[in-house]
């Protein structure tokens, strides 16, 4: 191992430095990666303000065993899991649908590099988005509960902070499930698919089998277990949950590993 | 310098490329002639490491592609006219790879300049025409100055003017002491353009050779005679045991002497000519002798799978 790092660090020519500011320089110039941002915070806006409204309305659920004022807030994340991964997914299938990906790989022919700066950019520009749409649904939720007259939350109470924080990374992390789906699907419409199956579908047909499988998969995670304060029906421990969901995208990013890595481009 | 061993490209049970052994030299251009689906693509694919062989090697340098410290500045590659995003404008594609491989900046409206789309780099690439898209991929090619040039089918979709442009870019490339290497299957055009050729047929080797050789080594050469009196000029030749045809429009044809032989000839026996012309073979006419039982495609004839094909190319090669 010592041996391989050395060897990397002597190493003359590009390296992860040079293809990471070429792959942010990509999401930069397409108007698709602003226009995904732009529909994705209005999207999140307008669906947390739906949200919380029709629960300010219904005073009967405040004072249950189960009101959970982040929780309800952070429901508005459920359209950026949608933009979020689709983001992932054209930063690969982008490339091959379009021929692109030769261009890439003649300027930076070691495909570890390259994909490892694609995880880079996309794990880069989702947390940061994911974190400011986060803080952004608590908030606004938080001030429609209030003005509804129903008892909110605040950041300083326990585990509040960790609900949002974590549900920012949760959605960094399916872009890098969406981007490895995307590398091993290759065509843009399949791929999509497949995404919006394994995160949509699954879980529904999953719901409906004994024990409720489905809540182990990734937007039921991030629905029930880590943007949860108080206990949720079908709660994953959230060290669990952190831990499926890593697991995900370790599987994801290790089958894109392979799968570009031994495919002809 | 580009060396190619042995090269092998199975795809399921179709062989693209067999045992393919050839060296593009710096300083001249190397033509890549082969008819469509011969695996001219295939083969530049694997040099540039975007296929990987299923057997042999591809060196560029003396190193596989993947090795190449800065890629870009060593090889440049027009593979597919399309290989950029619509989306993008084609001075935004050249900045980004620029970036990859730490080129400046200024070289990028350099190249723009060279292939001259100054004018359109700020427009969205989709909306460019074929032959646009293709100067952009030229543009890419030349972006980091590299010693090795790779070329597939550069002049497709260009016009007039275009084509005679890479002509010309091509041979001056080459002039500087660049290793160029152009894949085509027009050979009219290969002709104008390359000194050296690598001729492919079924994905195997037919001839790697100096245009000039490849062209006098065709059998197609004959003197082309007009006489008042063809019939009788044909048998008198023919009493000589040359080998001799009248063609359609009354021209006499003689395979297998000079046109200075045929002249002393009809001097002697006191014919009157009215032309005698030596014919020279075409490049067309050598490719189409030498390819023309390795052709992938002939009508009526399925594409050779695996199983079936290795002894007929065996005997083309």
């Amino acid at each position: 191992m010592t041996t391989l790092v050395t060897l990397e660090a002597r190493r003359t020519g590009y390296g992860l430095r040079q293809a990471v500011r070429a792959e942010a320089l990509k999401l930069a110039t397409l108007r698709s990666t602003l226009w995904t941002i732009a529909a994705t915070v209005l999207g999140v806006a307008l669906v947390t303000v739906l949200v919380t409204n029709s629960a300010s309305h219904h005073p009967r659920n405040w004072y249950g065993g189960w009101w959970d004022p982040t929780n309800e807030a952070l429901g508005g994340l459920i359209i950026a899991t949608l933009s979020i991964g689709f983001l992932g997914v054209l930063v690969a299938s982008g490339e091959y649908g379009t021929g692109t990906i030769r261009s890439s790989l003649a300027a930076i022919p070691r495909r570890p590099v390259l994909l490892g700066a694609k995880a880079a950019v996309v794990g880069g520009l989702t947390l940061a988005l994911g974190e400011v749409l986060a803080f952004a649904c608590f908030g606004i939720g938080q001030a429609v509960l209030a003005a509804g007259g129903a008892p909110t939350a605040s950041l300083g109470q326990t585990g509040v902070l960790r609900a949002v924080l974590l549900s920012g990374v949760f959605l960094s992390m399916l872009a890098l499930l969406g981007l490895g789906i995307g590398v091993v699907v290759r065509h843009t419409a399949g791929a999509l698919a497949t995404y919006a199956g394994v995160t949509f579908l699954v879980p529904l047909l999953l719901s409906r089998v004994g024990g409720n499988p489905g809540r182990y998969t990734p937007v039921p995670l991030l629905n029930n277990s880590i943007g949860a304060v108080v206990n949720q029906p079908d709660q994953v421990p959230v060290l669990l949950a952190v831990a499926l969901m890593t697991g995900y995208c370790a599987v994801a990013l290790a089958l894109a590993a392979a799968s570009i890595l031994r495919r002809d481009a | 310098m580009i060396v190619a061993r042995s090269l092998t490209k199975h795809y399921q049970r179709t062989v693209a490329v067999r045992d393919l052994s050839f060296d593009v030299r710096p300083g001249v251009v190397t033509g890549f002639l082969g008819p469509n689906g011969s695996g001219k693509s295939t083969t530049m694919r694997m040099i540039m490491g975007l296929d990987v062989p299923t057997a042999g090697t591809a060196l560029v340098h003396g190193r596989p592609y993947a090795e190449l410290e800065w890629p870009l500045r060593e090889v440049g590659a027009l593979l597919d006219a399309r290989a950029f995003h619509p989306g993008r404008s084609g001075r935004d594609h050249l900045r980004i790879l620029a970036r990859s491989n730490d080129i400046p900046l200024r070289r990028v409206d350099e190249v723009l300049d060279i292939v001259g789309l100054g004018s359109v780099a700020q427009q969205r690439a989709g909306r460019y025409s074929l032959g646009m898209g293709q100067r952009l991929g030229i543009a890419a090619a030349l972006l980091g100055d590299p010693g090795v040039l790779l070329f597939d089918e550069p002049v497709n979709g260009l016009d007039p003017e275009g084509i005679r442009w890479v002509r010309h870019l091509l041979r001056s490339l080459a002039q500087e002491g660049r290793t160029v290497f152009v894949s085509s299957h027009l050979i009219a055009e290969m002709s104008l353009t390359a000194q050296r050729l690598v001729v492919i047929g079924r994905g195997t080797l037919i001839a790697e050779t100096t245009v000039d050789e490849f062209v006098s080594r065709s059998a197609t050469k004959f003197v082309r005679v007009v006489t008042p009196a063809a019939a009788e000029f044909a048998d008198a030749l023919r009493g000589t045991g040359a080998t001799v045809r009248v063609d359609d429009d009354g021209a006499v044809l003689v395979d297998g002497l000079t046109s200075a032989d045929v002249g002393r000839f009809a001097a002697h026996r006191d014919f009157t000519l009215f032309e005698l012309t030596p014919v020279q073979a075409s490049l067309e006419d050598a490719f189409m002798e030498l390819t023309n039982a390795a052709v992938e495609f002939r009508a009526g004839e399925p594409a050779v799978a695996m199983a079936t094909s290795s002894t007929t190319t065996k005997e083309n090669a």
